[in-house]
């Protein structure tokens, strides 16, 4: 009965995909599954699509320093809020939450006019900035649950055998953490790479990020195309997934208690 | 008199606390070179928060903490070069055992060959050799506490530190690791200061033990002297196996060690020894060790006894029997008042049942007057 309903589980979340990649095989201009024949001519013509590859360079630069930055300040955040004294702990974790809570929308919005009034060009650094903040919960989150669920003792017995606070941390908070910084690390790329509604206020014709640049191709086209390009991802997640879990074990990664 | 430099740690007029809280105030303590001392207190008594001072990971609102005849009060706690050994003891679990034992090492740059040298004593002073290479989650909970013990040993520090070094420990292992960490103790002759709420592991661990209450010092002596002739109440009921009779003080002797008691609820009077000195406007107690009764089942010994100098007496009705192997213990009940018999199982008769009357008897001297 288990078995049974994790195999209907899987194939309710697998379906819609394994439709995508169906289609991409077509050879005919139409966007449609199953595929009347076998053809790798979609996948040829992606890869070979400047707007494609630009866009793909556009989102791997911005996803990848929106994972540092949010990984950064979220370590930093994280441990003040998980080793300091306590005092408005709650409040804090909540303000850094709140982009959760907070339609996307409404940030693209709000960062596009404060930008108007402020007379800035809406350029990478902007996206990289904008895409950190609705990274930051996710980054906070992981890595606060990493730090608590370290025994502070162990810190202290580094503390008392010499180590200075931040030798301490490099040499055992960090690497006593690597399964939650690699979780975070994921999401964060993720996230970023993934997200098309801050985006959408925030790019000009020189940032286009991939899912824009889907976005606007689907609008006026519905041709395998896309399907090929969606299959391409597909596999680089599944690939980049299965990497991370044979390094660290994807079992470990993720919030524990 | 002792010398000031045969300290090796002394507290002067402590202060700590967190937040709003003083936990601690005005604590004065000193610690003899060599010395085995444990700070036995309750939960909440202050006794890990005086620990986590010496150690340099709580500063003192006020007082100060000497190490050596050399004021450590404001030095940070990675220079004061105090060895501790945590509760569940805190070995980095991704490291093996030589880089834990190596970790204070390489952290002062010490040379490679000297870094192996000195791990590779450390390691056979607590006889874990070969298990350099293991990682923590491979060991017992005994090996563990070696590995502990060794990875401060090697930084030779000036004093050794213990928080609750047993607590996480199931009964049958932690007798055996008990042992273990005497012997260790013994063998390292360092001066060492370990905090433990178990009065059985205080009194078998160290030389002295201080006994705390609520952030201050309830009495301060060797485990026979503060077992035998607790200072109050407080220090005999937590060191274990006493009868409390309430009384009021009705006479006391010139020099004030023997005193005449009203027995309140029994309306009689009783005799006993204050070693301490008692406040007779304070509601009183008398301190009986359950061990130091004895009983007997007989009414004409009982009546004989009675009529002897220097014996108190007692008529009971037994409430339980307890076997605990080696020994037995007697519940019994006068009245409202309750005592407890502790005697060698060989030596309590099959009479002995619930309903019984029983007559207990105990040298006067027994009889310890104290103060709540």
């Amino acid at each position: 009965m288990k078995k049974l309903l994790s195999v209907l589980y899987v194939a309710f979340m697998c379906s819609p995909l394994l439709i995508v990649i169906g289609a991409a095989f077509e050879p005919q201009e139409i966007l449609r599954f199953p595929p009347h024949g076998l053809s790798m001519k979609w996948f040829t013509r992606v890869l070979h699509d400047q707007a494609f590859l630009d866009a793909a360079y556009n989102s791997l630069i911005v996803a990848s320093l929106a994972m540092l930055l949010s990984l950064l300040l979220g370590l930093l955040a994280a441990y003040a809020l998980a080793r300091g004294d306590g005092r408005s702990r709650e409040t804090i974790l909540g303000l850094l939450l709140s982009p959760l809570i907070i339609p996307e929308l409404v940030i693209g919005l709000a960062i596009l006019q404060m930008l108007t009034l402020m007379n800035i060009a809406t350029d990478l650094v902007v996206l990289v900035l904008a895409h950190a903040v609705i990274c930051l919960p996710y980054t906070v989150r992981l890595l606060f649950n990493g730090v608590s669920a370290i025994n502070e003792n162990l810190e202290n017995a580094s503390l008392v055998l010499g180590a200075s606070r931040a030798g301490t941390i490099v040499r055992v908070t960090l690497p006593l953490m690597k399964n939650s910084i690699v979780a975070a690390a994921l999401f964060a790329f993720l996230i970023s790479f993934d997200n098309t509604v801050i985006s959408l206020f925030l790019v000009d014709s020189s940032t286009m990020t991939l899912p824009i640049t889907i976005y606007n191709y689907v609008e006026f086209s519905l041709d395998p195309a896309i399907a090929a390009l969606s299959t391409i991802l597909i596999l680089l997640s599944c690939a980049a997934v299965g990497i991370i879990s044979s390094v660290s074990g994807l079992d470990n990664v993720g919030p524990r208690k | 008199m002792t010398a000031p430099d045969d300290y090796s740690i002394e507290l002067e007029e402590l202060t700590l606390g967190y937040g709003e809280r003083d936990i601690i105030t005005g604590l004065n303590l000193s610690v003899r070179r060599g010395e085995i001392l444990s700070l036995l207190g309750p939960s909440g008594c202050g006794k890990t928060t005086t620990l986590h001072a010496i150690a340099g990971l709580i500063t003192p609102r006020k007082g100060k903490i000497i190490i050596d005849g050399i004021d450590q009060t404001n030095v940070p706690i990675n220079k004061r070069n105090v060895g501790m050994v945590f509760q569940g003891y805190a070995l980095f679990p991704h490291m093996t055992v030589f880089n834990n034992v190596s970790y204070g090492l390489r952290i002062k740059s010490v040379p490679k060959d000297e870094i192996h040298d000195r791990v590779t004593r450390a390691l056979k002073l607590v006889g874990m050799e070969k298990f350099a290479h293991r990682k923590p989650k491979e060991l017992s909970g005994g090996q563990q506490q070696r590995v502990a013990i060794a990875r401060t040993m090697v930084m030779e520090p000036r004093v050794l530190l213990l928080d609750e070094p047993l607590s996480n420990l199931d009964a049958k292992l932690r007798q055996e690791i008990r042992d273990d960490l005497k012997r260790i103790l013994r063998e390292l002759s360092i001066t060492s200061v370990f905090v433990t709420h178990d009065q059985e592991e205080a009194m078998f661990l160290s030389d002295r033990i201080v006994l705390m209450k609520d952030g201050e010092i309830a009495q301060m002596s060797t485990p026979r002297d503060i077992y035998n002739h607790p200072a109050n109440a407080f220090a005999a009921s937590f060191l274990g196996n006493t009868n409390f009779i309430p009384a009021k003080l009705l006479r006391q002797s010139a020099d004030g060690s023997v005193c005449e008691l009203n027995v309140i609820g029994m309306g009689r009077v009783m005799k006993g020894r204050a070693t301490h000195s008692v406040d007779a406007s304070q509601s009183l107690f008398l301190s009986i060790k359950n061990d130091r009764v004895n009983y007997t089942l007989d009414r004409l010994t009982f009546l004989e006894l009675q009529g002897r100098a220097g014996v108190s007496t007692m008529e009971c009705q037994v409430v339980d029997v307890h076997f605990l192997g080696h020994v037995s213990k007697i519940e019994c009940r006068a009245g409202s008042q309750s005592m407890t018999v502790l005697r060698p199982s060989a030596m309590v008769s099959d009479d002995v049942v619930p309903g019984t009357t029983i007559y207990l008897y105990w040298p006067e001297e027994e009889s310890l007057v104290l103060s709540a």
